[in-house]
């Protein structure tokens, strides 16, 4: 993520494929996305499914980046081949619907089990990223047929964060930072306006301390380090 | 029920109070700073001579205070936690297997946990936090934990690990964390890919 030059569409699908697919194909059947799960094993069942998606979503982001901001200059080498073009719509769309499945799972879980503070760091972590996903695609395309759906899932996490500030003070700050990027969005009249008229740069200037939030961003305690 | 007796010195303090503080901030259900005093408390019991001895109960010990730390959104002390659980765990052999330890098996498959606890974590943080990585690949003996429950007793488990080893077969029974471990092994394959130009080779699951 972070070297140049970044791996193309095409090979990090066939990484995914290669690599991370069969991965989740080897879990045991007991511990299996849908297998039910005694109490006690419940949140490490859930985190380690939450983790495969956010890692996919860590993979193939860029490729929604490039896609759904369409004054990026990134926009697809006219030489691109036709098998390209393929790869970059499945990268698109594995990014979508990793997003989507981390919301959902992590919003059932968070309602339907014992909400420690356990449960909140790792939900939180991991919504916060999925949530980005919807909204970047919703600020530069509010008109786009699948607008409706990214409303709903940024509402959901909305609705799970707020949940969590009793229990975890970060929450807090997440939720302002969700509210601010997606408050003129969330209401399908609103987003009539049109998308969002930020740069390119100015939008990954901000995005990239939340994409990577240990990074110096807010909500990293540089604890102690001194940096000279 | 067996009773073994408690250690002597500071690393199994240090032990008890990580463990304390782990699970007063895991299991809290309202906001609480428990954790704090009782993480205050580990760290006042880990000096400088601890570095110089080497014990399972200290690479325990660390290996949960860089867990706390971890949680406690400080990645960098987390980070240095590691390091020295990793290295203590390595003067105490950790990486290998010896025949001579064939007749203590729950001794074995203790310091096996120990040791894939240990990677889990830390190359789960190493991964997320971009460092490099620098986990021991080669030199590494170390079979993978016995599918056996953990609250087995001490003398079915004996049995049991026993029985599992000589007949290569799994007991019924979940083990949670194997898939935990695995997933390392994977992503190591695609994160040097995406972090670097390296060529995907250079890193095949083990």
């Amino acid at each position: 993520m972070i070297s140049v030059p970044f791996l193309t569409a095409k090979e990090m699908v066939e990484l995914d494929d290669v690599s991370i697919n069969p991965w989740l194909a080897a879990l045991p059947h007991y511990f299996q996305l849908h297998a039910h799960q005694p109490p006690r094993y419940r949140l490490c069942h859930a985190t380690l499914h939450w983790r495969y998606r956010n890692f996919k979503i860590l993979m193939f982001r860029p490729f929604l980046v490039r896609r759904i901001m369409p004054r990026s200059g990134l926009e697809h080498d006219e030489n691109s081949s036709s098998e390209d073009l393929q790869s970059e719509e499945i990268s698109f769309q594995r990014c979508l619907d990793a997003a989507k499945e981390s919301v959902e799972l992590i919003s059932n879980f968070w309602f339907n089990n014992q909400q420690t503070m356990m449960a909140s760091w790792y939900g939180l972590y991991f919504l916060f990223q999925a949530s980005l996903i919807p909204m970047i695609c919703l600020r530069n395309n509010p008109r786009s047929p699948m607008a409706a759906d990214w409303r709903d899932q940024i509402q959901e996490a909305i609705r799970v964060i707020e949940s969590m500030i009793q229990l975890n003070p970060t929450a807090h700050r997440c939720l302002r930072v969700v509210r601010s990027l997606s408050q003129a969005y969330i209401s399908a009249d609103e987003g009539a306006d049109g998308p969002t008229r930020e740069s390119l740069q100015d939008q990954l200037t901000n995005l990239y301390p939340m994409m990577w939030p240990t990074l110096g961003s807010e909500f990293a305690t540089f604890d102690e380090v001194n940096v000279l | 029920m067996e009773i073994i007796p408690r250690p002597n010195g500071n690393a199994w303090q240090l032990l008890l109070y990580a463990v304390a503080a782990l699970g007063a901030w895991s299991a809290a259900t309202e906001r609480t700073d428990i954790d704090t005093s009782l993480f205050e408390a580990a760290k006042a019991r880990f000096s400088i001579d601890l570095l110089e001895t080497g014990s399972l109960v200290l690479v325990q010990g660390l290996t949960l205070m860089s867990n706390y730390a971890q949680m406690g959104n400080k990645p960098n002390s987390s980070y240095n936690y590691y390091g020295l659980a990793r290295r203590i765990s390595m003067g105490i052999g950790l990486h290998k297997e010896f025949s001579i330890w064939e007749s203590k098996p729950l001794v074995c498959e203790i310091r096996r946990r120990l040791w894939w606890c240990l990677y889990a974590f830390d190359v789960g943080s190493i991964i997320t936090f971009s460092r490099p990585f620098d986990f021991p690949q080669s030199g590494v003996e170390v079979q993978l934990p016995a599918n056996v429950h953990e609250s087995v007793s001490y003398f079915p488990l004996l049995k049991l690990v026993v029985v599992a080893k000589q007949t290569r077969t799994s007991p019924p029974l979940p083990l949670k964390c194997r898939s935990q471990w695995m997933k390392p092994h994977y992503t190591r394959t695609c994160v040097p890919s995406v972090c670097s130009t390296w060529p995907l080779h250079k890193y095949t699951p083990e």
